[in-house]
């Protein structure tokens, strides 16, 4: 597996190395240029849908090569299938390459509104964790991440505030015995999109993925994943869960796809949905493709309000009924913070999320 | 130390308990005992307030204060406190912090100054000693992955802390192998005394070996059947509760 460099994030790699020295844990500024791939977009345009068909938009080299997987079953549309997110792509123009060993802040969000994506790099062994912070105004931010043999990716993600619109993408290709650890915590805003797909091409990767949304207003939060086993012995598990109140909506759609020769792959999807308003709203949409016969996966949704029996169980130790419901919520939203790897972002999320249980009792 | 009168309580209008009489005084040790759904847990979540059942009749008295005005956390406050049959898991609260904030709730409630984390860590570690409990139990979320014996530990390691005036234990020993019984039945042997009583159902006579039992009722349909001394735990064990149940069909079957 681990001399595929035929694939599409290969292709990139190859293009990423040619341009830039790797420094240590730093990002580079030396821009990808379009052009150097445009043969690879060219050379097979007309099985491309229009969208990447153009070919000043740099990720589409993302579908050239060798496609690891049935075509059928990796189209574009699976990739990234909200407008919003389409639309982010669209403005890339450039990429820049983050790579290293060690801790690195990336502000993704400014490079994205500069037409620049960027290209995460974790060369065989080595360790990298990424902290993105997209609070504040509008943005968008395009990630694609190539994990080699043996190696680490963190990612911590956390974005959203009143009244904004975001959106995120992240595209992970995941080699031999690599990790994905992603924890990602989304603030109420006007709207917020992301759209993550996980394609682990060799065996024994493991891909784990956490997401807590939170909801206020009218807030909107459209989150698609997409972890994709393509070889043996893979893992992944998924938690996403929502804070619903007001009048919020959380649209999620999971898709767990694994492959004819993935087999023994183990994957766990679950989305938690607390909903805390009678006019809050979540959908809950996971999808499994299993084309392996010898696999587990789970998934499960839930909607839920506060566990009455649970609420019990610590007034029967003395807590107040007050004190007991916010020290569930707190703990439902923990289990995710938890997650992030970076203790100050932990301690951001956390002040967020008592400010959003101290505006709920009000 | 607690009064029971003619308590009668529904869930979903059904009747499930059916004019229980009991009394405890302080510093003993009652059991209960009786054939499954009988009531038994019905009458330990009647006693510490879960919202869906319904009293329908009666009182209960808690060194003179009338319980069934009280909130659950007032009855846990005013020193009641019941052992799970089935604890539930928290994801995401950790069950150390769970455990402080528990003790200094009642702190609070009694006037006392609440104890920050470093003092607390002392204090459970002794009372972790008493459950022969790994530490590491207390970094993890509260019950969550716990085995049922550990989940029956953790509920022990609570009452140590709490030092309730009332213990109600809801089969405590199910899911107990014999070290952890033994472990468990230790540390409710430690903490009893002469101002403290305990309300234990369980299944077994085997319990009763441990824990020494003033009186012994017996709960059939929603009421108490039958009580004694612990003599009659033994008979239970061996003769079952049909004699019980049924006492002139018994008579004439032998
Ligand atoms: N939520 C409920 N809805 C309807 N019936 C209930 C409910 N909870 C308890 N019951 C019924 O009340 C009766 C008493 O249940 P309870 O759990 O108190 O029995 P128990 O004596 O503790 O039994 P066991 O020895 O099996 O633990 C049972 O018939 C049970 O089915
Ligand atoms: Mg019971």
């Amino acid at each position: 597996m681990s001399d595929r460099r035929s694939d599409w994030a290969g292709l990139i790699h190859q293009a990423s190395v040619a341009m830039t020295q790797p420094p240590n844990v730093s990002e580079e500024w030396k821009y990808c240029d379009i052009a150097m791939w445009a043969p690879f977009i060219q050379s097979n345009q007309s099985d491309l849908p229009k969208f990447m068909a153009d070919p000043s938009v740099a990720i589409s080299v993302l579908e050239m090569g060798d496609s690891p997987f049935d075509s059928e079953l990796f189209r574009w549309d699976d990739f990234c299938d909200t407008p919003s997110a389409l639309a982010a792509l669209s403005t890339i123009k450039r990429w820049s390459l983050v790579t290293g060993n060690g801790a690195v802040q990336v502000a993704l969000a400014e490079n994205a509104m500069n037409g620049v994506g960027c290209f995460v790099q974790v060369k065989p062994g080595q360790t990298l964790n990424v902290s993105v912070d997209l609070r504040g105004s509008n943005s968008s931010a395009v990630c694609v991440c190539q994990v080699e043999q043996g190696a680490t990716l963190t990612i911590d993600e956390i974005r959203g505030d009143d009244g904004v619109t975001q959106s995120s993408v992240w595209a992970v290709l995941q080699h031999e015995t690599s990790r994905l650890h992603f924890a990602a915590i989304d603030f109420p805003s006007h709207s917020l999109v992301r759209s993550i797909v996980v394609r682990q091409v060799g065996n024994e990767a493991s891909t784990q993925i956490s997401n807590l949304i939170m909801g206020a207003n009218q807030s909107r939060n459209y989150s698609h994943s997409r972890v994709e086993h393509i070889a043996e012995s893979g893992r992944s598990t998924q938690l996403i869960k929502t804070l619903l109140t007001d009048e919020s909506l959380s649209d999620f759609k999971g898709t767990v796809v694994v492959a004819p020769r993935a087999q023994l792959t183990d994957s766990v999807q679950s989305n938690q949905n607390m909903i805390l308003s009678d006019s809050a709203r979540a959908l809950s949409r996971p999808q499994l493709s299993i084309f392996a016969d010898n696999v587990k996966c789970a998934h499960g949704a839930t909607m839920s309000q506060l566990d009455p029996d649970t609420i019990f169980y610590l007034q029967s130790r003395g807590l107040s009924s007050a004190e007991a419901r916010s020290t569930l919520m707190s703990g439902f939203a923990d289990e995710i913070i938890d997650q992030l790897s970076s203790k100050s972002f932990r301690s951001i999320a956390r002040d967020r999320v008592l400010e959003y249980f101290l505006r709920l009792k009000s | 130390m607690l009064t029971i009168t003619n308590l009668e309580a529904t869930i979903d209008e059904q009747a499930i308990l059916k004019q229980v009489n009991l009394s405890i005084n302080p510093g003993e040790i009652h059991a209960i005992m009786g054939p499954n759904g009988s009531g038994k847990s019905t009458l330990s979540k009647v006693l510490t307030g879960h919202p869906d059942y319904d009293v329908t009749a009666g009182s209960i008295v808690l060194n003179g204060q009338d319980v069934l005005a009280m909130d659950p956390d007032e009855r846990a406050n005013a020193g009641m406190f019941l052992a799970f049959q089935y604890p539930v898991e928290i994801p995401g609260v950790n069950n150390e912090s769970f455990i402080r904030m528990a003790y200094n709730a009642q702190r609070k409630y009694r006037g006392l100054s609440e104890v920050d984390a470093f003092d607390f860590a002392q204090i459970i570690a002794d009372k972790l000693k008493w459950v022969e409990m790994d530490d590491e139990f207390l970094t993890r979320s509260v019950n969550q992955g716990f085995s049922g014996g550990e989940k029956k530990r953790n509920e022990i390691l609570q009452m140590a802390v709490l030092e309730p005036q009332l213990v109600i234990l809801d089969e405590i020993d199910s899911g107990l192998d014999v070290d952890a019984l033994r472990i468990v039945s230790g540390a409710v042997n430690r903490l009893k005394d002469a101002d403290r009583s305990f309300l234990i159902i369980t299944h077994y006579q085997r319990l009763l070996n441990y824990i020494t039992p003033d009186v012994v009722h017996i709960m059939a349909d929603g009421k108490i059947i039958k009580s004694g001394d612990a003599q009659l735990a033994l008979q239970v064990e061996e003769r079952g509760y049909d004699w019980l149940l049924s006492p002139s069909l018994n008579g004439l079957k032998a």
